[in-house]
C-alpha cells in the first residue's frame, strides 16, 4: 500500500542543513495497521509529514521514496498530492486545534473537505458530519457543528480532526497521536472503529504513538525510531516478545506498571 | 498520621464550582457542582472521560474564568472577592502547563525568551546573566539543551514544545501548578525523567500540584488524591491507591478496566458502558451514568445522588457501592 524507502530529510538554517531523518525505510501493508514508535523528538512526525508533503519551508527532503498508489509522492506535484490527500490519504495531525480552522464553524469544515473532492448539498452534508461524529463517540454533534474549535475540549477536537480525515473512506489513514487527550474507554471504541475496518482488509493504518499497549493490541507491525534513524521493526508479536536493538529493550521496560492490575484480577475473579 | 489529627490547611479549595457556557441561547453544563482541595506539597489528579470538565476546572481554579457558581479560595484568600491587581498578584504564585503545548507558545519568540518571561515578571532582582542561567539549567532538566533555546516553537517537536511548557511553568518556583495532560506527547523514559523532576520540586520546595490525565499509570506514580470525573461531576474522590486498586463507582471501574496490556494477544477483561453518551446541555438532576450504569437500580434515575464515604477520605457517588464488587468484566472484543 505505502513503501517508504531510504527518506531522509533536512531542515535549512541560514547557516547550515540540519539531517532531521536519514534513510527511513518501511512498508504499510493493504489492511495492516502499523505503529510508528520511539523517542520524542526521534523524527516520526516529520517522516510522516515528509510523506505527505507538508513539510514547513524550511524542510527539504534530500532523498528516498514513498510509493503509494503507484506515485511516488516525493516528486508528486502539488495538485497529485491535494488529490491524494483527504480522498486516498486521511490524515490526522499531532495538534489537533493546529489542523483546525478557529474562525469556521466545524459544520463549515467538514463542508470544506466533502466539497474538495466530490460534490454535495448542505443536508446531505450536515447528516454525514453528524453520523461520523456520533462514530467517533462525540456526545450532541449538533453543537459541536454549530460551534467553533475554541469551544471543544482537547479530546473533542481531536476527534473532530479524526471524523474529517475518515470522511472519504481514505484506503490509508495516517494518524500523529491521535488518541492523547482521550480517555482510554472513549480511545478504545475509536480505535475499534478503525480496527474493524482495517481487519476487513479495507484500509491500512499508520499509528504514531507513544502509547505501547494500543502498539501491542492494535497493530500488527511496529517501526522503532531514535535519533532520526529507524532502529527496529517487524511483526509486533516478535518485536514486543524479543527486542533486539537496545533501545527497543529499553523501550519496552520503561513501561510503567499498571497499579491497579491487582485490583483487576480481583474483579475478574482470576 | 491518623485520621482524627486535624488536617493540614488546604492551599486551594473549590467549592460547590458550577461552570455554564452560553452562546445562541444554548448552554453547556460543564462543570456541575464539583468540589476538591489541594494540601500544600500534595498532587491532586483529575482524571475522568474526556469532554468532562476537567480543563475547564483546571482553569477556574486558577481563576482564568470566573465560576458561574462556587467559590475559589487559595491560601485563605477568595478569588472571587479580589481587585484585578490583587488577583494578578496572587495568580503569579500560581502557574500553567496547557493541554495543547504549540497553542500555548507564543510562535513569535524564540524558546529561551519564552522561558524566561515569567522571571523576567516575578523575578525583577534576577540579572539577565542570572535569568540565562536559570532558563539553560530548566531546559537541561526537562531533557532539552541550550541549542533549543535560539529555536522557535514551531520548530520543535511535539514533545519538545509540550517540556518548553513545563519549563515555563515551574521556573519561577510557584506554589500550585495546575498540569494539564504535561506529558502525553513523551516517551515513557522522558515522561519519567519529567515525573522525576515533578516530585524533586515538589519535595524540595513543597509546590502543589493539580495533575490532569488520561495516563492512569502516571497518575499512579504522581499523585497522591485523584478525583474521578463523569459528565461535570466528580463521581469518586479519594487516595490514589485507593481509587486504583479499590475503585467503587461503576465509571471508574469501566475506566480502569479499559486500560490496554502492552503484552501482544493479552486482551482484558473490561466493564462495558451501554448505550447513549448524554449530552451536557442540561445539568443532570439523576445520578449522571443512570441509562449507561451496568448495576443501576429504578432509584438511580429519581433524584441525585449524594457522596458517601467509603473508605479514610474515599468518596463517591453512587447508590450502589455495595454491589460495585460484583460488577463483572467481559473478554473484550
Ligand atoms: N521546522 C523545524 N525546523 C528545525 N528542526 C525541526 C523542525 N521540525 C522538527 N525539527 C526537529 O527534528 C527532529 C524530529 O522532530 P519530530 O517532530 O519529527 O519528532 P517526533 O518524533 O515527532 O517527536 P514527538 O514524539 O516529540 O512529537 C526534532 O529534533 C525536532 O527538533
Ligand atoms: N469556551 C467554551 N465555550 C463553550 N463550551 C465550552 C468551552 N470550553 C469548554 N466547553 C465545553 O465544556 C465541556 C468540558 O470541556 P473541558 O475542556 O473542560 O473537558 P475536559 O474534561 O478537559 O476534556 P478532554 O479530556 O477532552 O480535554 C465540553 O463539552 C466543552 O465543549
Ligand atoms: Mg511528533
Ligand atoms: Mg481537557
Amino acid at each position: 500500500m505505502l513503501t517508504v524507502s531510504g527518506l531522509t530529510t533536512e531542515f535549512r538554517t541560514r547557516v547550515s542543513g540540519v539531517r532531521a531523518i536519514e534513510d527511513i525505510s518501511f512498508e504499510v501493508p493493504q489492511g495492516v495497521a502499523v505503529g510508528l514508535v520511539g523517542e520524542t523528538g526521534s523524527g516520526k512526525s516529520v517522516t510522516i509529514r515528509s510523506i505527505l508533503g507538508l513539510l514547513p519551508v524550511s524542510g527539504h527532503v534530500v532523498g528516498g521514496r514513498a510509493d503509494f498508489d503507484g506515485v511516488d509522492l516525493l516528486r508528486a506535484n502539488r495538485k497529485q498530492l491535494r488529490d491524494i490527500r483527504g480522498r486516498r490519504i486521511g490524515f490526522v495531525a499531532q495538534n489537533p486545534f493546529g489542523s483546525l480552522n478557529p474562525i469556521l464553524s466545524i459544520e463549515k469544515q467538514f463542508a470544506n473537505v466533502i466539497r474538495a473532492h466530490r460534490k454535495a448539498s448542505r443536508a446531505e452534508i450536515r447528516a454525514l458530519a453528524l453520523a461520523r461524529l456520533e462514530s467517533v463517540q462525540v456526545r450532541g454533534p449538533e453543537r459541536v457543528l454549530r460551534g467553533y474549535a475554541h469551544e471543544l475540549s482537547g479530546g473533542m477536537a481531536q476527534r473532530v480532526v479524526i471524523a474529517l480525515a475518515m470522511l472519504h473512506d481514505p484506503p490509508l489513514v495516517i494518524a500523529d497521536e491521535p488518541t492523547t487527550a482521550l480517555d482510554v474507554t472513549v480511545q478504545r471504541q475509536i480505535l475499534d472503529l478503525i480496527d474493524a475496518q482495517v481487519s476487513e482488509g479495507n484500509r491500512s493504518l499508520l499509528l504514531v504513538t507513544h502509547d505501547l499497549g494500543v502498539v501491542a493490541q492494535y497493530c500488527r507491525r511496529v517501526v522503532v525510531m531514535k535519533s532520526g534513524h529507524v532502529v527496529e521493526s517487524g511483526a509486533v508479536a516478535d518485536v514486543f516478545t524479543s527486542p533486539e536493538h537496545p533501545y527497543t529493550k529499553q523501550l519496552l521496560a520503561a513501561v510503567p506498571p499498571a497499579p491497579w492490575s491487582s485490583a483487576a484480577k480481583e474483579v475478574t475473579g482470576a | 498520621m491518623t485520621t482524627s489529627e486535624a488536617p493540614m490547611p488546604n492551599l486551594m479549595e473549590l467549592t460547590g464550582i458550577r461552570q455554564v457556557f452560553r452562546r445562541g441561547g444554548k448552554e453547556v453544563h460543564a462543570v456541575n457542582g464539583v468540589s476538591v482541595s489541594v494540601a500544600p506539597g500534595e498532587t491532586l489528579a483529575v482524571i475522568g472521560e474526556s469532554g468532562s470538565g476537567k480543563s475547564t476546572l483546571g482553569r477556574v481554579a486558577l481563576g482564568l474564568i470566573t465560576p458561574s457558581a462556587g467559590t475559589v479560595t487559595f491560601d485563605g484568600t477568595v478569588l472571587g472577592d479580589l481587585s484585578k491587581k490583587d488577583l494578578r498578584a496572587l495568580r503569579s504564585r500560581m502557574q500553567v502547563v496547557f493541554q495543547e503545548p504549540y497553542e500555548s507558545l507564543n510562535p513569535r519568540i524564540r524558546v529561551g525568551d519564552i522561558v524566561e518571561e515569567p522571571l523576567i515578571i516575578h523575578r525583577s532582582g534576577l540579572s539577565k546573566a542570572q535569568r540565562r542561567e536559570k532558563v539553560v539549567a530548566m531546559l537541561e532538566r526537562v531533557g532539552l539543551t541550550a541549542e533549543h533555546a535560539e529555536r522557535y516553537p514551531r520548530n520543535l517537536s511535539g514533545g519538545q514544545q509540550q517540556r518548553i511548557g513545563i519549563a515555563r511553568a515551574i521556573i519561577t518556583e510557584p506554589e500550585l501548578v495546575v498540569l494539564d495532560e504535561p506529558t502525553s506527547s513523551l516517551d515513557v523514559s522522558v515522561r519519567a525523567r519529567v515525573l522525576d523532576l515533578l516530585r524533586d520540586l515538589q519535595r524540595e520546595q513543597g509546590i502543589s500540584y493539580i495533575f490532569i490525565s488520561h495516563d492512569l499509570a502516571t497518575v499512579g506514580l504522581i499523585s497522591d488524591r485523584v478525583a474521578v470525573m463523569y459528565l461535570g461531576q466528580v463521581v469518586e474522590q479519594g487516595p490514589t491507591a485507593e481509587v486504583l486498586t479499590n475503585p467503587k463507582h461503576p465509571y471508574t471501574r469501566a475506566l480502569l478496566s479499559a486500560t490496554l496490556s502492552t503484552v501482544v494477544g493479552e486482551k482484558r477483561e473490561h466493564v462495558p458502558l451501554r448505550g447513549e453518551i448524554p449530552n451536557p446541555s442540561a445539568a443532570p438532576t439523576v445520578c449522571v451514568l443512570s441509562g449507561r450504569c451496568p448495576i443501576e437500580i429504578d432509584e438511580c434515575s429519581t433524584g441525585p445522588v449524594a457522596h458517601r464515604r467509603v473508605g479514610d477520605r474515599h468518596d463517591v457517588a453512587c447508590l450502589r457501592v455495595d454491589r460495585v464488587d460484583r460488577l463483572l468484566p467481559v473478554e473484550a472484543g
